[in-house]
């Protein structure tokens, strides 16, 4: 399936699970994207940005590793390696969407169970947010919403760099905030409504 | 704008950031002001954001990963860039083989079939050697015009002689001195106006190549080969020849400046 966003006349197109945003690509000539550095700098993130999609640190570590992977196979072609890291969290987003179109279709892989749980989410706003309680709350959104979130909050990126990575109309990553943040507000303060 | 849409855009907010210069930001936040649902919007925003900001961050990450992602990426080929000629050129590539490939068989193809290639060659000039009354013009005009491939290659004179006789094609007697000294390249049999010629070919010393056609003479009549004995030109080749009593001897240079009669003894 073709989808397909338009960011600044830009055309980017995802044309499977495992292909990338063109837009990031280009041909030779392109600076080279140092590899190691990409790792030293980003691996964390791009780790993290997968534990909130997939909620489960082999799973994270295995799409990290697939993007790592990916770049390693691909870097020549990335247009401006100041744009590697998203393009780590496009490869993963991807990548996490395929799984779990297979879970979907084979719903005999169990999901993990943390993200079953729906107690944790307390808190206490007159004092500190409880971290623990935050963390559940945005692990209990779905994915469509825990996706856009998880990249504002980690690694506070614009929200029209976000649809560009998540191949998602601008307006569409705006709602998706709101009503990711909406849900995410109501489950901290108790508000049920 | 409404509420829902100032909601919407205050969600994308950030501190400190380039959309504080966003006229739609901007509206979104005065509007915030003003009204008192986007103001708790606003400071529960303010309140959880942060949090979850560094919440999100102190996700601990496996310790062996970073070591394992680099051991993947210095697993790279050090492949450089493409040797692969782009698509085109190799398209014009291939081309360039396929005509070659077909060239060269067709060459292959009419070389192994002289009939052809002499068929061709008639058909085009409208002219053979059989059209031609006389024999030193029909055989000069073989030279000349005509491609043919010997049947026989072999440098041994000895062999050239039993190779015509076991064919029963015309053979010499007693050649002149002149050219049994000279190389044979080989020899080949052939027809003339229905009669049997046999073709001896020779390089003279100076790399040059000298033709003898040998006709039997009782199978001719003394009009085809009147006269052979001078020297004349005949299709810009020169040519002599000579008679014995059962053999007709005719010499012909492979082009206009070889010189023949240094042969004829």
């Amino acid at each position: 399936m073709e989808a397909a966003i338009k960011r600044n006349q830009e055309r980017i197109t995802f044309t499977s699970g495992e292909d990338f945003p063109r837009s990031f690509l280009m041909g030779n000539g392109a600076p080279v994207v140092d590899l190691e550095k990409a790792v030293r700098d980003h691996y964390k993130d791009i780790y993290r940005f997968a534990m909130h999609l997939c909620r489960n640190q082999d799973d994270a570590a295995d799409l990290t590793q697939f993007a790592y992977e990916q770049l390693t196979l691909k870097h020549r072609e990335i247009r401006n390696p100041e744009k590697v890291k998203s393009w780590l969290n496009a490869v993963v987003y991807r990548k996490f969407i395929d799984q779990r179109r297979k879970v979907i279709r084979f719903p005999s892989v169990p999901i993990d169970e943390e993200s079953a749980g729906s107690d944790a989410a307390t808190t206490n706003l007159s004092g500190k947010l409880d971290a623990k309680a935050a963390l559940a709350a945005l692990h209990e959104l779905e994915d469509d919403l825990r996706a856009p979130l998880s990249l504002f909050y980690l690694e506070s990126i614009p929200y029209k760099e976000i649809a560009r990575i998540l191949d998602l109309p601008v307006g569409t990553v705006m709602s998706r905030l709101y009503r990711g943040k909406a849900k995410l507000y109501n489950r901290l303060t108790g508000n049920t409504k | 704008m409404n509420k829902q849409r100032a909601k919407e855009i205050l969600s994308t907010y950030m501190k400190d950031s380039s959309m504080e210069t966003d006229p739609e930001v901007q509206q979104a936040l005065d509007l915030a002001e003003s009204d008192p649902e986007l103001l708790e919007w606003m400071q529960l925003q303010a309140e959880v954001d942060p949090v979850l900001r560094d919440t999100l961050s102190d996700i601990p990450v496996p310790k062996d990963l970073e070591a394992r992602l680099l051991e993947t990426v210095r697993k790279e080929s050090p492949t450089v860039a493409s040797t692969r000629p782009p698509r085109r050129l190799r398209l014009v590539g291939w081309g360039i083989a396929a005509t070659l490939l077909v060239s060269i068989s067709t060459f292959w193809f009419l070389r192994q079939n002289e009939d052809i290639v002499q068929n061709l060659q008639h058909s085009v000039s409208g002219v053979s050697p059989d059209d031609f009354s006389h024999f030193r013009d029909g055989m000069a005009y073989y030279i000349n015009d005509v491609y043919f491939r010997l049947d026989h290659i072999t440098k041994d004179l000895d062999s050239i002689e039993s190779w015509l006789s076991n064919r029963e094609s015309p053979v010499y007697e007693d050649l002149p001195d002149a050219l049994t000294a000279l190389d044979p390249i080989g020899c080949k049999q052939l027809q003339w106006q229905g009669l049997d010629v046999s073709l001896v070919c020779f390089h003279t010393t100076d790399g040059r190549i000298v033709h003898l056609f040998l006709l039997d003479r009782d199978a001719a009549t003394d009009s085809q080969f009147s006269g052979i004995d001078a020297v004349a030109r005949s299709s810009g080749l020169e040519t002599a020849g000579w008679v014995s009593p059962s053999t007709v001897y005719l010499l012909v240079g492979s082009d206009p400046s070889v010189d023949i009669e240094f042969a004829l003894g």
